[in-house]
C-alpha cells in the first residue's frame, strides 16, 4: 500500500476489513495457516487460479476418505501405481497447530452437529488427537482460554483451530448476537495468548479485488513471476482496464464484486443490445463494482454417473499448510457438478467429489 | 493545556431483567481517558452486583473494562464518577501516525452514502477557497440548518443515508450524516461518543482531522466542542463505540435506562 500496488480503498472500504484487528499480530507471525487454492485446468492444459480461500477452506477431509475408501475397494490400483501417500494430513495438521500453540491443549471448535461440515470437524479431531469443542465448552479466565471438561475441570488452551467465522467467533466484538462463540477470546488472543487458526480478519485478503493483485505482490515481494497464474483479470477502476473492457466486452465474463455464491456474474455474450448498453453505463458509473475476467474454457474431467463414464465440469481445492514453512499437501479436493451443464461443484448444489492421485515419478 | 472548566460527572446505566440471567458477560466502552483536551482527574467505576473487572484497549485507541457475573441476578448497573478538567475549544495535535487515519477516511456500515446524500454533496460539496476545517465548519452548520431534530424516528441501526432521506435524527445520526459528507470530502473523521454538561443522555459528535489536528465538531449542537464537553471513546461510526456490549444466559427481557450528570464544580 505504502508503495502503491494496492490502492488504500480496495483495502479500508473494502466488506473484508476489520480495523478490530489493526495493530493485532497472530502467534508467530502465520495468518493464513491453512489455505484452500482452488484451481482448473484449461483446455490450453493451463493450470489457472481462481480463488484463494484463506479463512475458513474446508473440504479436506473428503479426499481422506476418498482415499481410503479407494485403498480398500481396489488394493491392486495402488499397488501396480505409483502414488504420492496423502494419510498424512493429519501429522502436517497437528504440526501446524503445534507450532503456533502457546501453551496448553489444541481444540477444534465447531459450531455444532448441525452444520453441514460437522462430519469434518469430528473427522480431523479424532485424526489429530484434537478436542472437539463448542463454544460453550471453552471459557476466559484472567485473560486465558480454558477447555471445560464434563467434571467442570478446567485445562488452558493454546490453539484453536476454528470452524466458525470471524463474525461469529467473540459476541463482545463481533457480532453480539452470536451464541456459538466464545466471550471475549478476542481479548485473550489479542494480548498474544491464544493462537487462532486461522487469523481473525483474513477476508481482507482473498476477495474478488485483492484477486487481482496477488500476482502483483508476488512479484513485489519475491520479485519472481508467480509459477501459477490467475484467470486473466481486469479492473475497470484503472483507465487502460476500462478501455480493454469495453473493447472485449464480449469475450468476458463479469462479476459484482460485493456479490458471491455465483450471483452478480454475467457474461459478456449472452446480454442483448439494450442490455449491454445498461450494463456498460452502469459500468461506467461505477467501475469500483465489478472485476472482468476472461472466460477460460475448462477441461472436463471424467466421472462415473450410474456405471456409464461421462465428462463433468471439476475444480481442485489445494490445502498448502504454513508451520516454519509453507507445505503443500500431495493430495487434494477434486469435485465436479453433478449436471452435464452446471459449473457449480459446491456440495450443497449436489456436487460430487472424488479422490485426487498426485503422481510420484 | 489551559483549563477551561473543572466538570463532575457520573454515568449511570442500569439494565433490569425480567427474569434473572447468569453467566452474564459484559464488555463497558464508558471510561472517560486523559488526553490533550481533557484531563481525568479522577475516575471510580461501581458494578452492582460488584465483580472483578479487566481491562483492554480496542484498536481505535479506547479503553474498555470487561468481566462476568456468573449467579443468577436481575438487575446489573454501573456507575462511573469521577472529575475531568476540560480545556476550550482547541485542537488536538492528531496522536496517530497518517498510515492509520485510513479507517476514517473511507465509507463505513453506518456512512455509506446513498444517492441522497450523493446528491446533497452535489449541492454542497464545493469548496470556495476554504481549507478542510472551514469546510467541514460549514458542513456542521448546514447539516444543523437542514434537519430536523426529532427522538423516535431513528433507532441504533439508521444509517446516515436513512436517517438523511427522512431529514429527522438524534446526534448519532447527525454525526453520522457529518462523517458521510467530510469522507466524500476525502477529510478524515471519526465519531465520538461523550457527555456534555447537564443531564440527560450521552452524546454523539465527530473529531476531523485537519492539518495534523483532531477538531470536534457537533453538528447536532451547531457548535465546536468547548469545555463543557467530555470524551469517551472514538471509532468510525457508532458500532465502534457501543457503550454496553454483552452476552448472558436467560430468558427474560432486558431494559436500559441511563442517566447522567455533568456540572461544573
Amino acid at each position: 500500500m505504502k508503495d502503491k500496488v494496492i490502492p488504500e480503498d480496495f483495502i479500508f472500504a473494502s466488506s473484508g476489513y476489520m480495523p478490530e484487528c489493526e495493530g493485532v499480530s497472530p502467534v508467530r507471525g502465520v495468518y493464513s495457516h491453512i489455505s484452500g487454492i482452488d484451481l482448473v485446468k484449461g483446455k490450453d492444459g493451463e493450470w489457472y487460479i481462481l480463488e484463494d480461500n484463506l479463512r475458513v477452506p474446508s473440504g479436506a477431509s473428503y479426499p481422506m476418505i476418498a482415499r481410503d475408501l479407494c485403498r480398500r475397494s481396489s488394493p491392486k490400483t495402488f499397488r501396480d501405481n505409483l502414488l504420492e501417500d496423502n494419510r498424512n494430513y493429519a501429522q502436517l495438521l497437528r504440526k501446524t497447530m503445534d507450532y503456533v500453540n502457546v501453551e496448553g491443549h489444541t481444540v477444534i471448535l465447531t459450531p455444532g452437529r448441525y452444520n453441514a461440515a460437522y462430519f469434518e470437524h469430528s473427522y480431523l479431531a479424532e485424526k489429530t488427537g484434537a478436542h472437539l469443542v463448542n463454544g460453550n465448552e471453552l471459557l476466559v479466565e484472567n485473560d486465558m482460554l480454558y477447555y471445560v471438561d464434563y467434571k467442570g475441570k478446567k485445562e488452558r488452551v493454546g490453539a484453536v483451530y476454528r470452524r466458525i467465522s470471524d463474525e461469529y467467533l467473540d459476541p463482545m466484538h463481533f457480532n453480539p448476537e452470536s451464541v456459538i462463540g466464545i466471550p471475549h477470546v478476542f481479548d485473550v488472543y489479542r494480548k498474544g495468548k491464544l493462537a487462532l487458526l486461522n487469523a481473525i480478519g483474513n477476508g481482507i485478503a482473498d476477495d474478488k479485488e485483492i484477486y487481482y493483485f496477488v500476482p502483483k505482490m508476488v512479484k513485489y515481494y519475491l520479485g519472481e513471476e508467480p509459477v501459477l497464474s490467475n484467470a486473466p483479470t481486469y479492473l475497470p477502476f484503472y483507465e487502460t482496464d476500462m478501455a480493454y473492457v469495453l473493447a472485449h466486452f464480449d469475450n468476458l465474463v463479469l462479476k459484482d464484486v460485493a456479490e458471491a455464491g455465483g450471483y452478480g456474474v454475467v457474461f459478456g455474450s449472452s446480454m442483448t443490445k439494450a442490455q449491454k448498453a445498461d450494463f456498460i453505463a452502469l459500468l461506467k458509473r461505477e467501475p469500483r463494482r465489478f472485476i472482468a475476467q476472461e472466460v477460460i474454457d475448462f477441461q472436463d474431467l471424467e466421472i462415473q454417473d450410474n456405471g456409464i463414464v461421462v465428462e463433468r465440469k471439476a475444480d481442485l481445492r489445494a490445502f498448502v499448510l504454513m508451520a516454519d514453512e509453507p507445505y503443500v499437501w500431495k493430495s487434494g479436493l477434486t469435485r465436479f457438478s453433478r449436471n452435464p451443464d452446471s459449473f457449480i461443484v459446491n456440495s450443497s448444489q449436489g456436487g460430487g467429489f472424488k479422490d485426487t492421485w498426485v503422481l510420484s515419478r | 493545556m489551559q483549563i477551561d472548566r473543572t466538570l463532575r460527572f457520573c454515568y449511570r446505566m442500569s439494565l433490569g431483567f425480567s427474569e434473572p440471567v447468569q453467566k452474564h458477560q459484559f464488555a463497558l466502552r464508558m471510561i472517560p481517558q486523559s488526553d490533550m483536551r481533557q484531563q481525568i482527574v479522577d475516575c471510580k467505576v461501581v458494578l452492582e452486583p460488584a465483580c472483578a473487572l479487566k481491562e483492554g484497549v480496542d484498536s481505535f485507541g479506547n479503553r474498555y473494562v470487561y468481566g462476568e457475573i456468573v449467579h443468577p441476578h436481575s438487575a446489573f448497573c454501573v456507575e462511573v464518577r469521577g472529575t475531568a478538567r476540560t480545556a476550550g475549544g482547541i485542537a488536538v495535535l492528531c496522536e496517530i501516525p497518517v498510515m492509520s487515519l485510513a479507517p476514517y477516511r473511507f465509507a463505513s456500515q453506518y456512512t455509506r452514502a446513498g444517492d441522497a446524500l450523493k446528491a446533497y454533496y452535489g449541492q454542497n460539496g464545493q469548496r470556495a477557497g476554504e481549507d478542510d476545517y472551514a469546510f467541514a465548519a460549514r458542513l456542521n452548520h448546514q447539516i444543523y440548518q437542514d434537519m430536523v431534530y426529532k427522538q423516535g424516528v431513528t433507532d441504533i441501526h439508521t444509517t446516515a443515508e436513512e436517517a438523511f432521506s427522512d431529514r429527522r435524527g438524534v446526534c448519532q445520526d447527525y454525526a453520522h450524516i457529518m462523517l458521510a459528507l467530510c469522507r466524500m470530502a476525502d477529510i478524515p473523521s471519526r465519531y465520538v461518543v461523550g457527555m456534555i454538561e447537564g443531564e440527560g443522555y450521552s452524546h454523539a459528535w465527530v473529531e476531523i482531522c485537519a492539518d495534523q489536528r483532531w477538531y470536534g465538531m457537533d453538528p447536532t449542537n451547531d457548535k465546536m466542542t468547548d469545555g463543557t464537553y467530555i470524551k469517551i471513546s472514538h471509532g468510525r461510526d457508532y458500532q465502534d463505540c457501543i457503550v454496553n456490549r454483552g452476552t448472558f444466559r436467560g430468558t427474560g427481557t432486558q431494559t436500559q435506562q441511563v442517566s447522567i450528570v455533568v456540572s461544573e464544580e
